[in-house]
């Protein structure tokens, strides 16, 4: 019997986390991308994502993410809680697609869901 | 003129997600460590402000919070160039790095079980990586 409330507490740590994501590279767009051979275009890329919103607002939710899973684990059955926690792998994956237009294809689709398989076996084992 | 082909995941890139993972899994050690020399293991709002001077007080704590901040800008970096939808598949790398430095520093064998996973995760990154580069290619 699996158990309901489990399910949702891990699947809403998982929202804050699949967040989080979502706000990091939302706020990292903005900011442009660094050349990484010159330290002071570097210094500028950080002083600009210091001034995003989006990251310090990502940042809170992978936060509250991590706090709200360690909850769960804490009273979960790790048997269940791991095959729950790597559905994030193909939630991120659909919500870059929606929400940020990044683009699938069936490679990438294949790849990711071999991840979160492996990932599984790994956690579980 | 042709349009300039972007690589979507760069070796720099990868480089960085693999270190960011490994210093991550050193991280969780050294936190895991640290924990057990403080040795709370009930924690409630009665004793949480001994619990947080006593982990601000804890080497081994202190570095891994540090691994995880020096991480993040890591992370930042990466997905300024990455797409989400790529970068995050292959941070599943961290579930190789722990087995493997079990195997290496303590002499852990890792079951045939584990194994398959192990590959079954290589495989997912080496096509999600492989998959950056078919969307750059000219249909």
């Amino acid at each position: 019997m699996i158990n309901l409330k489990l399910v949702l507490i891990i699947l809403f740590a998982e929202m804050w986390g699949v967040g989080g994501q979502l706000l990091y590279k939302t706020g990292v767009n903005k900011a442009g991308t660094p050349d990484l051979r010159d330290h002071r275009s570097y210094v500028s890329f950080i002083k600009r994502i210091i001034g995003i919103p989006q990251i310090w607002l990502g940042f809170i939710s992978v936060v509250i993410g991590m706090c709200v899973w360690l909850t769960a684990l804490a009273q979960a059955d790790l048997s269940i809680a791991f095959p729950i926690d790597s559905m994030q792998y193909i939630i991120t994956l659909v919500a870059a697609h929606y929400l940020l237009g990044e683009k699938i294809n069936k490679m990438k689709l294949l790849g990711t869901l071999l991840v979160m398989c492996g990932v599984i076996i790994v956690a579980m084992s | 003129m042709t349009p300039m082909r972007k690589n979507n995941l760069p070796v720099s890139m990868i480089a960085l997600i693999i270190i960011m993972m490994a210093s991550e899994s050193i991280a969780q050690i050294f936190m895991k460590t640290g924990l057990n020399a403080i040795g709370m293991n009930n924690i409630s709002f009665s004793n949480f402000a001994e619990f947080a001077l006593k982990s601000a007080t804890s080497l081994y704590v202190l570095l891994g919070l540090l691994i995880f901040f020096l991480n993040f800008f890591i992370w930042i970096t990466v997905l300024s160039r990455v797409d989400l939808s790529i970068a995050f598949p292959i941070c599943g790398i961290s579930y190789i790095f722990v087995p493997m430095l079990a195997m290496i520093f303590l002499h852990e064998t890792i079951s045939p079980m584990r194994w398959a996973g192990i590959i079954l995760i290589i495989a997912g990154v080496s096509l999600v990586a492989k998959s950056a580069q078919v969307e750059t290619m000219p249909l």
